[in-house]
């Protein structure tokens, strides 16, 4: 599916490896269910993975586990170095994209704010590791690389746990208790 | 929709299961996380051999290296390319010293040779290699530069001995592992930085 010059370019540092080809794979695989929801076998899949998917959470600890797996600095190594592990890496991280894109639909609130809270704690702990390490993780990429794709992972993982706080803060609508005294008053239609 | 919370349970314990399962595997017990702590660790068990190459010397014959049967004799080995800058001078001097602690006596059990293998199989010809060992005063008989025969076999011996060689950024390359301590058969016996010389030395002098 990815031609080798593209394949070549994305996995030429360890920044764009692990900050845009995972999340491309992933993107990919999200689109490619909203394309096959709309198929009668994609309808019978999807009813079959809400089957064993209450509230998302097997969605939610496949991804999890497979973000974590691809993390490991022997992991890029390998997808580099050897076939079958590219293959596997392609593979899963198409399939949390395609599996997120039914099981977000199925989480609550604090479900989804578990899962988002969780990839941007990891992300942030990956990313200090990353870039603190006082030696080169992967025999494929240079210390400069690692340093940089750290402070990039950081920088990513803050922005999406802002991105949570903003709506957990300003976004959620309490159903029950509901202080109207905080908002502005009603203007007059004039 | 319907979902059963049983089923999701089960289907995502053994998701978690499965994968700290591949995890430990991977790591061997959670212990090693790089590529390059996975290779010590193979080397300190034995398990890692250099395939039988042919390498050309500089004075343009082919020989063959690290085929079974030649346990006696041990190797100190660097990787190098002939237009390397700065870290090979360094490279160059202790490969000095060592050819000097060789010549002067050798007092440990087994035959200990240097070797300074390039991997840059376009640039580097004999002639190249040549060079390099007038520069360093380099006695045929206890230090020899060599190169592979072609692209493929040098990537053979690389990807046996679990090298990799990346670009630099400045036009040059870097390397995982600097001095590696190889028996004749192949045997991947030790890897040593560069500042490590001496225990480089003495471990090819003592071990087999």
């Amino acid at each position: 599916m990815m031609h080798d010059g593209l394949r070549e370019f994305l996995e030429s540092r360890m920044s764009f490896h692990m900050l845009l080809e995972y999340p491309l794979l992933i993107a990919i695989g999200w689109c490619y269910a909203s394309i096959l929801l709309r198929t009668k076998y994609g309808y019978r899949f999807h009813s079959t993975l809400a089957y064993i998917d209450w509230q998302g959470l097997f969605g939610m600890t496949f991804s999890l586990m497979v973000g974590v797996v691809w993390m490991i600095p022997a992991m890029l190594d390998f997808a580099i170095m050897q076939e079958s592990f590219a293959i596997a890496k392609y593979f899963s991280l198409f399939a949390v994209g395609f599996l997120l894109n039914s099981s977000w639909f199925r989480m609550s609130d604090e479900m989804s704010s578990f899962l988002i809270g969780n990839v941007s704690w990891m992300g942030i702990t990956a990313g200090i590791l990353y870039f603190d390490y006082p030696i080169q993780l992967c025999v494929n990429y240079q210390q400069q690389d690692q340093i940089l794709t750290g402070a990039g992972l950081i920088a990513y993982s803050v922005a999406i746990g802002l991105l949570l706080l903003y709506k957990i803060i300003f976004l959620n609508e309490e159903p029950d208790s509901v202080d109207v005294s905080d908002r502005p008053a009603p203007v007059n239609i004039a | 929709m319907k979902s059963r919370i049983d089923l999701t349970l089960i289907f995502s314990l053994a998701v978690a299961v499965g994968g700290a399962t591949f995890t430990s595997t991977v790591t061997t017990g959670f212990e090693n996380w790089t590529f390059e702590s996975m290779r010590i660790e193979a080397v300190k068990n034995r398990l890692i051999k250099a395939d039988r190459s042919q390498l050309i010397d500089s004075n343009g014959n082919q020989v063959s290296y690290f085929s079974t049967g030649d346990s006696n004799i041990v190797y100190v080995v660097d990787f190098i390319y002939t237009r390397c800058p700065t870290i090979c001078l360094t490279l160059g001097s202790e490969f000095q010293q060592m050819q000097k602690k060789l010549i002067e006596g050798n007092s440990g059990k087994t035959n200990v040779k240097l070797l300074s293998i390039s991997f840059d199989v376009e640039n580097d010809k004999p002639s190249e290699l040549k060079g390099q060992e007038n520069k360093y005063e380099v006695n045929e008989k206890w230090w020899k530069f060599l190169v592979p025969i072609h692209l493929k076999e040098k990537e053979q011996l690389l990807q046996s001995l679990g090298i990799v060689v990346i670009p630099d950024g400045m036009g040059g390359f870097q390397h995982n592992g600097a001095l590696h301590v190889i028996s004749g058969d192949g045997l991947l016996l030790g890897i040593y930085d560069y500042e490590r010389w001496e225990l480089a030395l003495r471990h090819a002098q003592s071990d087999r």
